[in-house]
């Protein structure tokens, strides 16, 4: 008797819960399309005004953007410029890694390496950009090291952070039981530091992004840079508007990606303080 | 007498020094933080070492266990010197340094891998072990879903795998609440009695010493120095009514008194 | 706590081979001024196009100073970080203390923050250039954007996770909703805040760089381009020095400011 009113008395505790998380849930997907419409509508407004020459009008911004994402232009763009991301980013990674690494583990070199790693996280690499140009031209090759000059460090940094952070206690127990420097590598180091690796992927992965806009704005105009500008010099907003709005797009979706990857080793990986402090 | 004699741990003159920035901004200080140990672990003997802070307890048995080095004196197994770690001695540490992202069959195994045993066979060695202290159902656990007694059983097991010829303890306990500790100190004896590995155990508890132990080795700070070493005489198996024996509550007494307090 | 054998590792001076030891805080100033050297010995001894000897690259700086081509250019580049910074700033603050404030408008605009936190800043630069044209507006609008959002989220998190326990503990101790934020939530969410701030002013000097060099009409990013034009590996390098400069003070300046509020508020607390 008792059981089953205390049940009953769970069972609506538990059904009023699951009715709150509904709601959030349709608040979270509802709120910001309703923040479209206010938007759309102020936009288009200002748009019709009599003077004005820049704005294009939401509807033309967002037709262009239909005809563009099933048009030819953009995709071969896209292949253009993202051809040179991969060798770029993927050049970044694959050395950057290791280094990266090896500089955490080299904890008598911190102080050495220490200055220029935190000039070039702080630096603007887009000012190195002229001095590319100089010594390697106007290839694809320089836009690719104009990416991996952007990423590199941001592959570095969280790397040797992972390998730094490692609690020597764990080395230390790991020597105790006859590990080589191998061993340390294989069965400590590098597993400790995979879930920095996976921040780094993702860090780096934005910053070549950016370098790939960078390099295509200001040094060569090809691909995304290239339709752009053209745009831009037509007079042609609404095209503008598109093309960075599906660029926006397509950052976005490779980066929610990253991020979830991320998420996911990390949460598989959690280097809590009790086990290893 | 056994006819094979096992060799104990021998250590003559050892000393240790350390130096830092003095504390009055005077310079740099030197620290003895082991000075002149003699000592000698018997085999199959349980040895506690026990003292304040700062007097070197940790180092030796650090240094023992071949993670530090000694600036003088000798360090023996038998008539080989300690140089480095290796096989026949295996530590268990007292923040348990187990590897977060193992599951418990992994990190006690985990010596045997670096050993190079072949996984069937170092699987079924952790499974044995982790029976043994009473984590049996707990083999895909990770550490972080473990309470602290259970991760020390886990960094116990460890050591046990490897079957070493001695256990070296470092504070195993001192990360526990007092309730854990005294479950932990009863598996311990429990496990040790059945197999008598030669073990030297660092603590602060005289009480705990005093339980465990055939003999303790009292320590004094700055500089480090052996002040004496007490026979436990009471018999084995330890049980816990013992506590309210004469003979504890005397050699207690004994301790504290050496210890200066 | 136990006299360890031997100072830990990432403590003890650096010993070299002929036991020099050098104290720990002087290596990285050593290790740059090495860095300079090498540039300075490479410099002269290889004769590259494109790395001129270090000694040249600081005297076209002298040069540069002395026919009054880069305070313009300097001063316009780094007014334009001010303004865009605090913009930035305000702005950024204002919008993570109401994502914090009202549940409904973080679910509107989380989706959106997100997306322009994931997606590269610079690709919005063609279109300011369509709203402001050539004026000052565009590079500020570009740094703006590098750093609004970023600070907006960090104060929002700043916010966010205070310590439940003090929250409770001023309830407990009848504080009201208003007093619980203006005593307890305010000064405990500093510290991230102005972290998100202080790397918030990187941003903006990444932004001012960035939006420059895609304008290249005002301050460095003009200079810049004209340099990269006539293939003046030596300009190139002065500016690209300059800027690291500027990138280094400004991002120094920041943290000494929050550094000196912490231990202000710290005290006070």
């Amino acid at each position: 008797m008792a059981s089953s009113l205390a049940d009953a008395g769970e069972q609506s505790l538990l059904r009023s819960w699951r009715r709150a998380r509904r709601r959030d849930l349709l608040w979270r997907i509802f709120l910001p399309l309703a923040v479209i419409v206010p938007v759309a509508l102020i936009w288009q407004w200002a748009a019709l005004r009599p003077g004005n020459l820049l704005l294009p009008t939401f509807t033309s911004f967002v037709t262009r953007s239909v005809q563009l994402l099933f048009g030819r232009a953009f995709w071969g763009a896209l292949v253009t410029s993202e051809s040179a991301l991969l060798i770029g980013f993927g050049a970044a990674f694959i050395l950057g890694v290791p280094v990266g690494l090896a500089m955490g583990r080299a904890r008598s070199l911190e102080g050495v390496v220490d200055p220029y790693l935190n000039i070039a996280v702080v630096t603007p690499m887009a000012i190195v950009m002229p001095l590319l140009l100089i010594i390697f031209g106007f290839t694809i090759w320089s836009r690719a090291i104009v990416i991996f000059v952007f990423a590199v460090p941001f592959v570095i940094v969280p790397c040797r952070a992972g390998v730094l952070t490692v609690p020597p206690r764990l080395l230390e127990m790991a020597r105790s039981f006859g590990a080589g420097e191998l061993d340390l590598w294989r069965e400590v180091l590098v597993p400790a530091a995979i879930p920095s690796i996976m921040s780094g992927l993702r860090q780096g992965f934005a910053h070549a992004l950016t370098g790939m806009i960078v390099a295509e704005l200001d040094l060569l105009a090809v691909g995304f840079g290239k339709l752009l500008l053209e745009f831009r010099d037509n007079f042609d907003s609404a095209s503008v508007f598109a093309t960075v709005f599906l660029i926006i797009c397509q950052s976005v979706l490779v980066m929610l990606i990253l991020t979830q990857l991320e998420r996911k080793v990390g949460a598989s990986r959690v280097l809590d303080v009790a086990g290893g402090a | 007498m056994a006819i094979e004699q096992e060799p104990g741990i021998r250590i003559e003159g050892l000393s240790k020094r350390f130096f830092r920035p003095a504390a009055d901004g005077s310079g740099t200080e030197m620290l003895h933080v082991l000075d002149r140990i003699e000592l000698e672990v018997r085999p199959h003997e349980f040895m506690s070492l026990i003292g304040p802070s700062g007097c070197g307890k940790t180092t030796l048995l650090r240094m023992i266990a071949g993670l530090a080095r000694a600036d003088e004196g000798s360090l023996r197994i038998g008539s080989e010197a300690i140089t480095g770690p290796g096989p026949e001695r295996a530590m268990v540490f007292q923040d348990f340094a187990l590897l977060p992202w193992a599951s418990v069959l992994d990190n006690v195994a985990f010596g045997l891998k670096l050993r190079r045993v072949r996984r069937t066979e170092r699987e079924a060695t952790a499974l044995d072990l982790i029976r043994a202290v009473g984590l049996e159902g707990f083999e895909k656990a990770l550490p972080r879903q473990l309470s602290g007694g259970m991760q020390q059983r886990v960094g116990l097991a460890r050591a046990l795998a490897m079957d070493p010829r001695f256990l070296l303890l470092d504070e195993p306990f001192g990360a526990l609440d007092e309730i854990s500790r005294r479950v932990m100190q009863d598996e311990l004896i429990r496990i040790w009695e059945s197999d008598k590995k030669t073990a030297v155990f660092v603590t602060h508890s005289v009480d705990e010493a005093v339980f465990l132990s055939d003999r303790i080795v009292i320590m004094s700070s700055r500089p480090g120095r052996i002040a004496d070493i007490v026979e436990v005489g009471l018999p084995r198996p330890r049980t816990r009514d013992m506590e309210q024996d004469r003979i504890f509550i005397e050699i207690r007494a004994r301790i504290w008194q050496a210890l200066g307090l | 706590m136990a006299i360890h054998a031997s100072a830990p590792p990432h403590t003890a001076p650096l010993v070299l081979p002929r036991r020099l030891r050098i104290p720990r805080p002087l290596v990285p100033t050593l290790s740059l001024a090495a860095g300079l050297l090498l540039w300075q010995v490479a410099g002269s001894v290889f004769r590259l196009d494109w790395l001129p000897p270090l000694s040249r690259v600081v005297a076209d700086i002298g040069t540069m100073w002395a026919q009054g081509q880069l305070q313009p250019a300097l001063s316009e580049s780094v007014v334009n970080l001010v303004i865009g910074f605090v913009i930035a700033a305000v702005a950024g603050v204002t919008l993570g203390t109401l994502m914090s404030l009202f549940q409904k408008v973080a679910f509107a605009l989380q989706p959106y923050v997100n997306a322009f936190l994931l997606a590269p800043s610079i690709v919005m630069a063609p279109v300011f250039f369509i709203f402001f044209g050539l004026s000052r507006a565009t590079p500020i609008a570009v740094i703006v954007l590098y750093a609004v959002l970023f600070i907006a989220v960090n104060t929002q998190t700043a916010l966010k996770t205070v310590d439940t326990q003090l929250v409770e503990m001023a309830r407990s101790a009848g504080a009201s909703r208003w007093q619980i934020y203006r005593f307890v939530i305010v000064p405990a969410s500093l510290p991230l805040t102005m972290a998100g701030l202080r790397l918030g002013m990187g941003r903006c000097v990444k932004g001012m760089i960035n939006g420059e060099l895609f304008i290249a009409v005002v301050g460095l990013g003009r200079l810049d381009s004209s340099f990269a034009g006539a293939f003046d590996a030596t300009g190139i390098l002065a500016i690209m020095l300059i800027v690291v400069v500027v990138a280094v003070v400004a991002t120094s300046a920041v943290q000494i400011v929050d550094r000196r509020l912490n231990s202000w508020l710290y005290r006070e607390g």
